[in-house]
């Protein structure tokens, strides 16, 4: 199995297995666009990813790698989130810190499945909360004015049923 | 119907089917803080009462037809009559759908904004009312065939709210607990509320269920309020006007009066708190809007407040991490994007978090679907106003179910869909009560992109549904008219002037419509039609059956309790040659099938998934097996009331059903050797 050389930001070298590295769309498109597929020794430099995250997302791929290709049609899936498998939500019991790095890792690398499966997890932990806890829960301050508080109040007035 | 029975006028209704024989004194309840008032209330407290159904105001689906007795929503009404016998009864209330077979058809539509959907979504309902209003302490539901479809309760309280009086667990947690094939008296453990009630609403999800599902009766129990006492309860709960108040904790004692609303209440409720208080006697004197006031300082305040006073709860005593990058640091469009997989409640949630948060939230991107169906009861005027001014972008639209009690103007609705109606390419009115000619009349004028309509069980007395402006919109794929009426004359010109039509329900369409026409229509202009269903629908022959045979592109037909003569000549077999493709086809009751119309079926139907044969008399277990030999792709074949199979052939019946895959239904009460 031919594998080529990712770097991550603090370069560190991941010999990674090709058809893995190729479920990103970023370095798939390297590959292909630079030639680069057939040159053993080629490294494949990511200074957006850390070496921490960037083992992570390879964990994440090995795992994947015989998902069938997300399809491209975005607005025609039911955007539910209860459909997480249960190695993927071991897999994300992670710190919040690394949960975030890694859906930047994610939008970068252009991996579509890793994206929307750390997206979700994110609305889930939105899910359900009050505002208060929402922003317990992510350390946001809030920022209104009463003015604007009011209004945001009375927007809300519909959904304060419990 | 009538929307009457909603509010309070409870004397003017007919005598009431009150099971006084079961009329029980209660003792009434201490209170907790005992004062003084409770002695003199003693004779106002009521009595036990247990009723069944005085009248249906309301259902999604029945499996009958309204003007006949069978399998319709009205059996409901009254004492059960059938339970506790287990069976197939046409003397109870029977939906239209069962499993998850309708999900599987090719007409199947997806859901709209999916993710604001329950676990276990609500697929049918009935709501019904009561002679008394009472203080719930039970709701019995009488199941007698395949029971366990029930997963929601709500009552329709005096404060003109709805409230849920039980839920069921989530999906997962059913399949276990899946009831046995057994009628039963079924009564979950309601939720402690001081709702005052005569009004329920019982939601059925059926998609876990073999067969149909039979509800003989429904019963309330609780104890009585007296007028007065109600009255006043009332006037109370005017004052306040908030939702929260009911679900406020009992240890917040109100003024005297307001008791009248909470006394269900157990003495005990509450946490430590409530119980330290009580211990006290604490009584405060709250203005009326005091228990709002505690609300929203509990929600926004009380952690800052904790903070800058030093109380350390349990869990501020773990280290708070910061961690490297926070939530707010992620680019707008990968917060949009966690924001898209949110239900409209959380959606609205987090925009109250910051500045930021409401920005992203209120983005028109988020709101390109929106179903309020799911949240039918808390949909008003003013929500459509708010969404009015996010949705700049809306495609798909659902609004079915809402708007029931007056909640939802036709004006406000009007305005919504002028301001925001014209790029949408679906739009769902299901059961929507507000609907008047004025509003189809918009929906025709301002939503000419719409590819689907569904106004199904949109149905009200008087008719009200001239349809004339619908014949604006020429780009329609679906329609769907499932139990409403509606103007012959307007549904040809729209056959006519939609060529791109490919599902079409009219179901239930009542007998002004000669469908003998409508096939020939269709043959003539709608050749891409996918699914039709005329469930019910009459006046189609043999003729008919030949000009649907045209529709080459047919994969799931319905001619349940259609072609009621009983000669179908050859329109079975010619519809079999030329529609190659046809998946679903379903002929309950279609008497006029003979033997070789089965052997037709056999040998034609190779794309066949599922195939209705009820009540046709003459089906013999060889045909049956010729069937399940020749159409490989089979799934369900239902066989109920076909009187010429013998109780002996199911022993045979049932094996073959393992061998050849095929979930083959009776409603014969199969007991396993």
């Amino acid at each position: 199995m031919p594998s080529i050389k990712l770097q991550s930001s603090d370069d560190e070298i991941f010999d990674t297995d090709i058809q893995i590295a190729k479920c990103s769309g970023t370095i798939k498109t390297m590959l292909e666009d630079c030639g680069m597929e057939d040159d053993e020794n080629a490294v494949v430099p990511l200074p957006n990813v850390n070496s921490t995250i960037l083992r992570k997302v390879l964990t994440w791929a090995h795992y994947h790698k015989d998902d069938p290709q997300p399809t491209e049609d975005d607005e025609s899936k039911e955007k539910r989130t209860d459909d997480i498998i249960s190695w993927d939500a071991d897999f994300l019991k992670v710190d919040q810190g690394t949960l975030f790095e890694l859906i930047l890792a994610a939008n970068y690398l252009d991996i579509k499945g890793l994206l929307e499966l750390t997206c979700k997890t994110v609305a889930n932990m939105i899910k359900g909360k009050t505002p208060e806890e929402i922003r317990k829960t992510f350390n946001i301050k809030k920022d209104f004015t009463p003015a604007e508080e009011e209004q945001v109040r009375k927007e809300n007035e519909w959904c304060e049923e419990k | 119907m009538s929307l009457l029975a909603y509010g309070d006028s409870s004397d003017t209704e007919p005598d009431a089917l009150v099971d006084f024989t079961a009329m029980l004194r209660q003792r009434q309840r201490q209170f907790g803080c005992g004062n003084k008032a409770q002695a003199e209330q003693a004779d106002d407290q009521g009595y036990y009462l247990e009723q069944y159904v005085l009248g249906v105001l309301d259902f999604s689906s029945q499996y009958g037809i309204d003007y006949s007795i069978s399998y319709t929503a009205a059996n409901v009404i009254g004492r059960p009559t059938k339970y506790p016998a287990y069976g197939d009864y046409p003397e109870t209330f029977t939906m239209r759908t069962y499993g998850d077979w309708w999900k599987r058809a090719p007409s199947a539509t997806r859901e709209i904004q999916a993710q604001n959907l329950p676990k276990l979504a609500t697929q049918d309902y009935i709501v019904v009312y009561f002679e008394e209003f009472v203080v719930p302490t039970e709701v019995v539901i009488y199941e007698t065939f395949n029971p366990g479809a029930v997963v929601r309760i709500w009552a329709y309280g005096m404060t003109k709210h709805w409230t849920c009086l039980w839920e069921a667990e989530s999906e997962t947690d059913s399949d276990l607990a899946r009831p046995p094939a057994d009628s039963r008296r079924f009564a979950p453990p309601l939720n402690n509320t001081a709702v005052i009630t005569k009004t329920l609403r019982i939601d059925f999800n059926h998609s876990r269920l073999n067969y149909y599902t039979e509800i003989d009766a429904i019963m309330l129990c609780g104890r009585t309020v007296s007028r007065i006492k109600s009255l006043l309860g009332k006037q109370q709960r005017q004052q306040l006007k908030k939702p929260e108040f009911v679900s406020l904790p009992v240890a917040i004692p109100l003024t005297p009066k307001a008791e009248s609303s909470l006394e269900s209440s157990p003495i005990s409720g509450g946490g430590p708190i409530s119980y330290k208080l009580r211990s006290l006697k604490f009584q405060p004197k709250c203005r009326p809007d005091g228990a709002t006031k505690l609300h929203e300082f509990i929600n926004n305040d009380l952690s800052q407040f904790l903070m800058e006073n030093r109380v350390e709860g349990g869990e501020q005593q773990q280290p708070a991490v910061v961690p490297s990058i926070c939530l707010t640091d992620l680019p707008f469009e990968i917060l949009l994007r966690i924001l898209s997989y949110l239900d409209l409640k959380s959606l609205f949630r987090v925009g109250q978090v910051s500045r930021i948060f409401y920005d992203i939230s209120s983005h028109p991107l988020l709101y390109a679907e929106l179903s309020l169906k799911p949240y039918w009861h808390l949909a008003s005027s003013t929500l459509l106003c708010t969404l009015a001014l996010r949705a700049t972008m809306l495609r798909k639209l659902d609004l079915s179910w809402c708007g029931g009690l007056g909640n939802i103007s036709p004006t406000e609705f009007k305005k919504f869909l002028t301001q925001r109606g014209d790029n949408l390419t679906h739009l769902r009115l299901n059961s929507c009560k507000f609907l008047n000619s004025s509003c189809i009349e918009t929906v025709g004028i301002v939503c000419d992109n719409l590819i689907e309509l569904s106004l199904r069980n949109c149905a009200t007395d008087p008719p009200l549904l001239n349809f004339s402006c619908l014949a604006n919109l020429k780009n329609l794929e679906r329609l769907d008219l499932f139990q409403t009426a509606f103007e012959p004359e307007l549904l040809l010109s729209m056959l006519e002037g939609n060529r791109k039509l490919k599902h079409l329900n009219l179901a239930f369409c009542g007998v002004s419509v000669n469908m003998d026409n409508v096939a020939a229509h269709l043959a003539t202009y709608n050749t891409q039609l996918i699914s039709l269903d005329l469930w019910k629908a009459h006046f189609l022959s043999a003729r008919g059956l030949l000009s649907l045979a045209r529709l080459h592109q047919l994969e799931e037909l319905d001619l349940g309790w259609c072609l009621r003569e009983a000669s179908l000549g050859d329109g079975l077999f010619q519809l079999l040659s030329n529609c190659p493709k046809l998946k679903k086809l379903f002929l309950s009751a279609v008497r006029g099938t003979t033997e070789r119309d089965l052997m037709h079926i056999a040998a034609l139907g190779k794309s066949l998934e599922q195939l209705d044969l009820m009540g046709i008399l003459n089906i013999t277990h060889e045909r049956v097996y010729d069937i399940l030999v020749h159409c490989p792709k089979l799934q369900l074949l239902d066989l109920s009331f076909c009187d010429n199979i013998m109780d002996r052939d199911f022993d045979v019946l049932a094996d073959w059903s393992r061998h050849f895959n095929v979930d083959i239904k009776s409603s014969r009460v199969y007991v396993p050797r």
